[in-house]
């Protein structure tokens, strides 16, 4: 038993040091680009790295994947220091200030051109910057629209919704697209994840916001909030044409699950969510948002930054210009993984590709960016925890509100 | 009487040479042979809870350096609504967890301790559940609570007519009995054995002398089997509550605290605010609070069983 | 006294049909989980859950989850390092049980106690510092954050404590007599305990080796590369890769069960009868 055990542990040691053999340098400089997508099922990935990797033989891109909870799980990556921490990473608009703030991402001024900040529009260019620097590259910019799954219509015979809907004609058709079976629901009209952005769109279609514009202040106890949190509430509860969390999650993980699984009729979502649609082979049909008071849309800046502790940003430098410039972001814009975020990029082929494409454009033009918060963070975890209750049904939406913007005082202040 | 005599006068001289007497070098040699698992204990274990106790006194995110904050984490929890609630729901689980499967596996303990025909079968298939990890198991049971006609529980009510089926994991009301269940078809057939091996030092003696007196089956259960036992159903107890203020990964998998925070127990929301929102200091004050009152429990329980033994 | 039998054997019939009966709910589960593992995601959503046989059959979920993910080596990381864990445990355990149960010195009982106390220690309470000191020592995403702090854990402890009780119970004359012959204690313990103690290091080598197998909060927070995840976290991991293609996510969920289901059939009676005799319950 002695030599058995000794023989045992000499095999372990090598063992344990095998994985640190592998991987030695192989004279190109690796650059690892941190994202919530899996490469081998995004061509708008793949595209950029081919790309790029022809205009920079020496480097060499990897690319990994935090499939959920991508902002927790990537600051925990990036806190955690040491080996594992990416070299560019992608970051949705709504975390760059916390992100900043911490000092998890390094500035870019020093590496940013003024021809490059003025290339952008300027909704892009604010989201970028905190504190007066700026802290992103943009990744693309989203705007919401509607997806409808045309077999589902067809089946109801519903006609596609046109430009101009009301909420009420949205209303009519999301009943006519809810199939129940033995009092269940098996086919919904409607469904939303329950993000602060999803919200968002919705808030704004009714003129109202998460908080005021200076951001001290959260103001979802206006009558505008308040009905447009109640007309979701009714989805689910009342009219019971949007499924709950549970009902949605069975099929997936993903925020489109259930829609890709073909059993929900209408989902509003951007531009890349037609990546995975496309995938799958659906046939699906854009269309405008439907109108509540006004007519809006959410803009949504997603970007890529560089993490503190990035071994060699000059090499992750060139890869974000790369993926930011006028020729990354016309791979972007041809791979859909959204739309480009410079102006200078041509639109003519990718309106030409579809002619639902152009409702995306257009969403643009009426489009209200997502409220970045400096302590976005905690209040949107406070938002979305009360917000929970009231999609339970577990509170109305007139007190889940009042405590909000109650509880949201303290928290807006930074204390 | 020689032999000792032996021993010293040959150690004695050996350990003279040496300088060391037979008391000392055995000395010596017991804190050798414990010294790997001490110093392991000391750097991850007892270092940890005093610097636990040391970070709840500040506020840090990680990537900043940590400030010095006294005791505002502290009030913060006493304030904290969420606090009440984990506290509330972790109590749920403990109260129907520990009698729950310590009666369940108590009685599967009892009857395979008889010759029943396939006893090992039995022992081994009860077990199994428990040998799997929670993390597999909570995607089976997924499976097993999915609402509408996909989920194995409602197809199986609805072949026996019973038609107005929950959302298991979806409904405040049902979550929580939901996760009770799971956890205790993993986890009953575990403490079965250990229960198991309790009844093996009950000696069959007792028995038989009881089925002299005429004792009848329930009448030796009560009177000789479980008051034997009270060591392990101790233990047991223990073990059971220390489980349920654990529970973690079934939450993690299943419902991520949720529904609207019905299963946010005091090891999620610790987990939630550590690394998810990077209060480290609020999330070592919660684990220290959580610890005294673990400490106080088990206290009650030992002063109890002190008293029930008098 | 016919009809006094005739009750005990209607009894034990009785009680025979609830126990297959609960083995089967016990068994079903898993059982389901194999034969899903094949079907395609419109039979899993077909509302007939009950309907086992998967039509058509799809092995390809199985290659996908390999692809997707890499199955290979999370078995293969939690392999070794609950190997190693365990084999270190085994060997801290009973060196540390042996002297409480033989040896006598100053301050014995406390350090016994102590140590037994960590028992009670709720994870939490370490979680976080222990967190920070990999992050100090730069051991964040490294083997080594997996392999070292883990030894030191509650099943080191429980394994620290039966083998107390196991020595305990044997006599010490053998090694005594060695001693005396001018052995050292550290090869009296290796050479002539240990090796008769192999019921107590069997029984505790399969136990520590199923906590190492399903450790989860612990290699979630330290290790965020995919390439050296452990099984279980790899498992939650493909989840949100997979997302919703649950055919391929129950054949991962398989991956994961399956090893250890062939251990438990091969070494059952360790499982099982070994914690049944060897005196675990009494405290």
């Amino acid at each position: 038993m002695n030599s058995f055990k000794r023989i045992l542990i000499v095999f372990l040691t090598i063992l344990l040091l095998l994985p640190t053999a592998v991987g030695a340098p192989k004279g190109k400089t690796e650059v690892r680009v941190m994202s919530w997508w899996n490469y081998l099922q995004s061509k708008p990935l793949q595209e950029l790295k081919s790309k790029f990797e022809e205009s920079n033989p020496d480097i060499e891109l990897i690319f990994d994947q935090i499939p959920s909870k991508y902002a927790d799980k990537v600051l925990t990556v990036v806190a955690g220091g040491g080996d594992q921490v990416p070299d560019v990473m992608m970051l949705a608009m709504d975390r760059i200030p916390q992100f900043a703030k911490a000092g998890a991402i390094q500035p870019l001024d020093s590496f940013m051109t003024d021809a490059y900040k003025k290339s952008l529009y300027p909704v892009v260019f604010d989201a970028l910057t905190y504190n007066g620097k700026t802290y992103a590259a943009a990744r693309d910019i989203t705007s919401f629209v509607m997806f409808c799954n045309k077999k589902l219509f067809a089946e109801a015979k519903v006609e596609i919704p046109k430009d101009g809907w009301t909420w009420n004609d949205f209303l009519e058709i999301a009943k006519k697209l809810t199939k129940f079976q033995n009092n269940k629901a098996v086919q919904w009209g409607y469904y939303f994840p329950k993000h602060d952005d999803a919200v968002f769109t919705w808030l704004i279609q009714n003129g109202a916001s998460y908080t005021t514009p200076d951001a001290k202040e959260s103001v979802l106890s206006k009558p505008e909030a308040r009905q447009a949190l109640q007309f979701l509430q009714d989805l689910i509860l009342k009219h019971k044409v949007c499924p709950t969390e549970t009902e949605a999650k069975q099929f997936g993980t993903d925020a489109s699950a259930a829609f890709l699984a073909g059993k929900v009729g209408m989902q509003a979502g951007g531009l890349s969510m037609s990546v995975a649609l496309d995938n799958n082979n659906m046939d699906y049909v854009m269309v405008p948002l439907p109108k509540g008071s006004k007519q809006a849309s959410t803009a949504f800046v997603n970007s890529w930054t560089i993490p503190r502790g990035a071994k060699n940003p000059q090499a992750s430098w060139k890869v974000i210009e790369f993926f930011s410039s006028k020729e990354g972001q016309q791979i972007v814009l041809d791979t859909k993984m959204g739309l480009p975020a410079s102006k200078e990029v041509d639109t003519g082929a990718f309106l030409k590709q579809r002619p639902d494409n152009k409702v995306l454009v257009d969403a643009l033009s009426y489009s209200i960016p997502f409220q970045t918060l400096e302590y976005g963070a905690k209040y949107y975890d406070l938002s979305k925890k009360n917000l929970e209750l009231v999609w339970l049904g577990q509170k109305s939406v007139e007190e889940a509100t009042a405590e909000i913007d109650q509880k949201a005082q303290d928290i807006l202040a930074g204390k | 009487m020689s032999l000792p005599l032996k021993i010293s006068a040959h150690e004695e001289m050996i350990g003279t040479k040496r300088g060391f007497s037979l008391a000392r070098r055995e000395e010596i040699t017991g804190w050798l042979f414990i010294t790997p698992m001490l110093i392991g204990f000391i750097v991850f274990s007892f270092g940890p809870i005093l610097a636990s106790l040391i970070i709840s006194f500040t506020d840090w995110d990680l990537l900043q350096a940590p400030k010095f904050v006294g005791f505002v984490n502290f009030a913060k929890l006493f304030k904290d609504d969420y606090f009440i609630q984990c506290m509330s729901n972790t109590l749920y689980f403990v109260i129907t967890m520990v009698p729950i499967i310590l009666v369940v596996a108590m009685t599967l303990a009892i009857i395979l301790n008889q010759n029943i025909r396939g006893k090992a079968f039995f022992r081994s298939v009860f077990y199994f559940p428990s040998v799997v990890s929670t993390v597999a198991i909570s995607m089976v049971w997924l499976w097993v609570f999915s609402p509408s006609d996909n989920g194995l529980l409602n197809t199986i009510l609805h072949k026996i007519g019973v038609m107005n089926t929950p959302d298991w994991l979806g409904n405040i009301a049902t979550v929580k009995p939901s996760l009770v269940l799971m956890r205790t078809w993993q986890s009953a057939g575990y403490y079965m054995v250990i229960f198991l091996a309790g009844l093996q030092t009950i000696s069959p003696e007792l028995y038989e002398v009881a089925d002299i007196d005429g004792a009848s089956k329930w009448e030796k259960l009560i009177h000789i089997t479980i008051p034997l036992l009270s060591p392990v159903t101790f233990f047991v107890t223990i073990m059971l509550m220390l489980a349920a203020f654990n529970i973690f990964e079934a939450i993690y998998v299943m419902t991520e605290g949720g529904p609207g925070g019905a299963t946010n127990t005091i090891m999620y929301y610790i987990y939630h605010n550590g690394f998810r929102l990077y209060q480290m200091g609020y999330a070592s004050a919660l684990a220290w609070v959580l610890f005294l009152i673990l400490v106080v429990l088990t206290i009650i329980q030992f002063k109890l069983r002190k008293e029930e033994s008098q | 006294m016919g009809n006094v039998v005739k009750k005990i054997k209607v009894g034990r019939l009785l009680l025979f049909v609830m126990l297959v009966a609960f083995s089967i709910t016990m068994i079903y589960p898993f059982l389901w989980t194999i034969f899903a593992s094949f079907k395609t995601t419109e039979q899993l959503f077909s509302g007939k859950p009950l309907d086992l046989i998967p039509r058509p059959m799809r092995i390809e979920n199985y290659k996908d989850a390999w692809n997707f993910v890499p199955f290979g080596r999370f078995l293969l990381n939690t392999l070794f390092i609950a190997g190693f864990v365990t084999l270190m445990q085994i060997l801290i355990a009973s060196m540390a049980g042996y002297s409480f149960a033989r040896l006598n010195f100053r301050g014995k009982n406390i350090v016994f106690i102590m140590l037994l106390g960590t028992m009670m220690i709720p994870g939490h309470v370490t979680l976080i510092p222990n967190y920070v000191l990999m992050r100090y020592l730069k051991w964040i995403d490294k083997y080594q954050a997996l392999m070292i702090p883990v030894i030191f854990n509650s099943t080191c402890v429980t394994g620290m404590f039966l083998m107390r009780q196991y020595f305990l119970s044997i006599p010490k004359e053998l090694e005594e007599a060695a001693i005396i012959d001018g052995c050292s204690r550290f090869k009296a313990f290796w050479t002539i305990v240990l090796p008769n103690t192999k019921p107590a290091l069997s029984t505790f080598a399969i136990i520590g080796f199923n906590a190492g197998w399903n450790s989860f909060l612990w290699p979630l927070i330290v290790i965020n590369d995919v390439k050296k995840m452990t099984i279980q976290v790899g498992l939650s991991y493909f989840r949100g890769v997979v997302s919703s293609n649950w055919g391929v996510l129950l054949a991962g969920t398989t991956m994961a069960i399956v090893p250890v289901m062939i251990v438990f059939l091969i070494f059952q009676k360790y499982f099982v009868e070994g914690m049944v005799t060897s005196g675990f319950g009494g405290k």
